[in-house]
This record gives structure tokens, sequence and C-alpha cells, in this order.
């Protein structure tokens, strides 16, 4: 079965890394978004094609923080993105 | 949200931007050595609301936010007027001035540039009228002061620009004097930078680093009397320093009596300026030739934004050691960006006219300073 994963939207967004953390521009509206350094370890898995799952296993394993919190972060702040229109759902 | 040192333009924000190439003068020193097809004034239209778009995010103020329109020369485009006339409804965002070489200009012109919202009109000296007109060309000189009447007639400010070099170095005091009695603005007394189709001769032109600190010591003299030889008041000001001053930050005893400013002179290191070229090409500054993008592909913010060369070049921790460890870096930062870039082709490297490190300009322009 065909995996779910974000895929960045390379015509609305672009990034940086500015002082160790990402920063997004968002190219329609000229808006600046800074990310905190573990929003910025999420872009960079969102980056790399992760899914989901994945990127929240990756979480749990390097802080010491209960699956299912994480879990919640991790799918508020891919909303968060999603409705503002950074990122988008295909299969991988 | 915008918080971070480098997405901070509170120092102002300057586009030069070049819209045709095309010059009917041939001066032995222009920078120019590409022939660009030029863009059709829509185009032009699409660029300029992405300065617009600019300040915008930014919020820059008006009083600090500067559109500088040049070429080759401007007045060779036909639609050139047409252009001014279509952008002058957002003329209250910022401070329009325009580089000529002012050979097409005349009363009828002039006063519709006064009705466009034009705040200043740079012209272009290299020195008295025969070491002038030997680099740009014979009666130019007779030209340039013409124009500066029509312009004066027309209460429209004139700034007068001239690059300091080997031929020219005796007639400064001479040269001052003459454009402060034809009432200009502002003359500004700009270093030599070696890039360009004619490098090897701007090398031989520049003067050495002991000329170049005799030189300051002399501005900072006649600054002091004249009001033009930098900037519009009878005292030297930080604002009567030119972007490529750097190295003058070595005379403290002079600098002790400028205004207390500590912003790096250089726009690029202060991220304060971009430069448009007439394909599109953006560069950090006009004498910096390093292709950051394409406005034509991806607006001015984004390039601004992504450029990593851009970031790596405003980055004063990636300047030579030799600079870095240096008692004048805080106010110096290696000196003009430019100057050494076209000497030594690095990045990194000090400034060739620093008498702290050199007496003569080092002898090989094109080694690797280390
Ligand atoms: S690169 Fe040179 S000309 Fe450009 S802003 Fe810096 S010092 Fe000035
Ligand atoms: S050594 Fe570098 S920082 Fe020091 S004065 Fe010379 S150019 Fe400027």
């Amino acid at each position: 079965m065909a995996e779910l994963v974000y895929e960045i939207d390379k015509e609305k967004v672009a990034w940086r890394k500015i002082e160790g953390e990402v920063t997004i521009l968002d190219k329609k509206t000229a808006e600046f978004f800074n990310l905190n350094s573990t929003a910025s370890q999420i872009w960079h898995l969102i980056q790399h094609g992760e899914t989901v799952e994945s990127i929240v296993k990756y979480l749990v394993k390097h802080f010491d923080i209960e699956y299912k919190i994480i879990r919640e972060d991790v799918v508020s702040l891919m909303k968060e993105f999603s409705q503002k229109g950074f990122i988008k759902l295909h299969e991988k | 949200m915008k918080s971070k040192r480098e997405l901070s333009l509170k120092n102002g924000f300057s586009l030069q931007w070049h819209i045709t190439e095309r010059c009917n003068w041939n001066c032995s020193h222009c920078y120019r050595d590409r022939g660009y097809n030029e863009l059709s004034i829509d185009q032009l239209y699409r660029i300029f609301l992405q300065f617009i778009q600019f300040l915008d995010t930014f919020k820059i103020p008006p009083q600090i936010a500067r559109l500088n329109l040049t070429g080759g020369e401007v007045f060779l485009r036909d639609d050139f007027i047409v252009f001014l006339k279509r952008i002058y409804k957002y003329n209250d965002r910022y401070r329009l001035k325009i580089l000529t070489n002012g050979s097409l200009l005349n009363d009828e012109k002039v006063e519709m540039l006064k009705t466009l919202g034009v705040d200043a009109v740079q012209l272009s000296v290299e020195g008295m009228e025969s070491v002038n007109d030997r680099i740009r060309g014979k009666g130019t000189f007779e030209q340039i002061v013409n124009t500066i009447e029509i312009l004066n007639k027309n209460d429209i400010p004139v700034l007068v620009s001239v690059t300091l070099a080997k031929y020219n170095l005796k007639e400064i005091p001479q040269l001052i004097d003459f454009f402060i009695k034809l009432e200009v603005r502002r003359i500004g007394i700009r270093r030599l930078v070696p890039i360009g189709k004619n490098q090897k001769r701007l090398i031989d032109d520049m003067i050495s680093p002991l000329e170049q600190r005799d030189f300051y010591r002399l501005r900072h003299a006649l600054a002091k009397e004249n009001y033009a030889c930098g900037s519009n008041t009878k005292q030297p000001t930080f604002n009567s320093l030119c972007c490529e001053d750097g190295v003058f930050f070595q005379e403290e005893e002079l600098v002790s009596q400028y205004d207390n400013r500590t912003i790096p002179l250089c726009g690029v290191l202060s991220n304060r300026i971009l430069t448009v070229l007439p394909n599109g090409d953006v560069l950090p500054c006009r004498r910096l030739p390093i292709v950051l993008g394409n406005v034509l592909k991806k607006s001015l913010l984004e390039i601004w934004f992504t450029s990593e060369l851009l970031s790596r070049i405003r980055n004063p921790e990636n300047l030579s050691s030799v600079c870095r460890n240096c008692e004048y870096f805080e106010l110096c930062r290696g000196g003009a960006r430019c100057v050494s870039y076209g000497y030594f082709g690095k990045l990194d490297a000090p400034d060739p006219q620093c008498w702290k490190l050199f007496e003569q300009l080092p002898p090989d322009a094109f080694k690797v300073c280390s």
C-alpha cells in the first residue's frame, strides 16, 4: 500500500537555516516564519520525504518525551504547515 | 517575527538598477563588460513591483528607501520617461535618484524630471577638463557643466561622483573648489574598483595605500571647510564618508571628530543594498560582480533571502584572519569588499589599499592573499 507523505510546496515557500533555525519565506504573501529548533528539525525531515510516523519515531528516539505527546505535536504542526499551504500530501 | 539579525533591514535599503547597458559615451574606465538584451517596459514594471514588495515586507520608511536608476545611459531608452510616469504613483515610498552622464538632458527633460519626483541626479567626472575628457571623451566636461547648470536652474540637487586615481589625485582640491562654485549638493570621492573589461588598466591607475591615507587626511581637512566634500554640512559627519572608506577608521584621531555611528560603511556588509543589471541579474553591489540570481526567475526578496553566497559575503567571520585580528576590524570590516575582490579575486582578502598592511600596492594583483 502506498504511504502518504507530506511534500514541501516549493512554489509557495523558500527557506533557509539562519542562526541554527529554519526561517520560511511565504513567497505568495512575502511573510517570514521563524521555526524553533524542534520545528526546524521536523521541517528538515519533511524535506527528506519522511512519513509522519517516521518523524514521530525519530523525535521519540531523540527526546525523552512520550510517543503520544510527540505525535500530537507533530500532527498539529503538520496541520498548521498544511493550512498555510507550505506542504502538500502526496503518495510515496 | 523577522527578528533575526540577518533579516533586519534597520539601516534602510537601496536598489541600484541598471535598466540599459547601452551608452552614447565610451569611457575608458567603464565597468560595462557584457551585451544584454534589454527588458521590456512591462518587465521593468514587474521588477519595480518586486522592489516595492521588498520595502513593504521590511516596512522600510521612505527616508531610507532608495531607488537609483542608471545604465549605461538611461536616457537612451525611449521609454524611460514613460517608465518614470508609470512608477510615479509609488513615489512617496522611496527617494529616487538618477545616475546619468547628462548628455541627453535638456531644459524640457529636466522640467519633466522635476514633476516625476526625481530627488537627485548624479553625474560622474574623472578630473578637471583635460583629464576628464581624456577618459570620457572630448567635450564631455563642458557637457557635464552645462547639465549641472540646467539641473540647478530647475532646483534638482546635483551629486558629483569622482573616482580617485593616479591621474586625478593632485587636482582633487581644484576639482572640489570648481564644483563647489557650481553649487553641487555633494561631491563623493570614490575608490577605484578594478573590475570589468578594463580591469588591468584600472589596477595600473590605482593609487598606493599611503597615497590613499594622505588623500583621506586631505579630504578631512577640506570637508571641515567645504560643505560639498562628502556631505551638505560644514562638519565632517559619518555621512560624508563613502561606503568604501572602511580603512579610514585607522585614522583614529580624525574619526573621533565624526558622528559616533558604528554601522559598517560597506552596503553589502551592512545588508542595505542590491543591484539589478539590465538582464535582471542581481548582484550584491554593482562593484561586486557576483551574480546571486535573476529577478525574472525569482523575486528580489527571494534572492535576497535564499542566497547562501550573499549571506556568506555579509558575514564578517568569513573575512581574512589578518583583518579579524586587527584593532580596527569592528569599524573597518576589511575595508572595501569590491576593491579587495577586484584586486585579489578573493572575497575574504583585506583591502589592498590598507596602509596598516601595505605601503605600496601588493605586487601581484591576482596573487592569492593569505
Ligand atoms: S562593495 Fe564596494 S561599492 Fe559596494 S557597498 Fe561595499 S564598499 Fe561600497
Ligand atoms: S587590516 Fe583589515 S580590518 Fe585592519 S585596517 Fe586593514 S583592511 Fe581594515
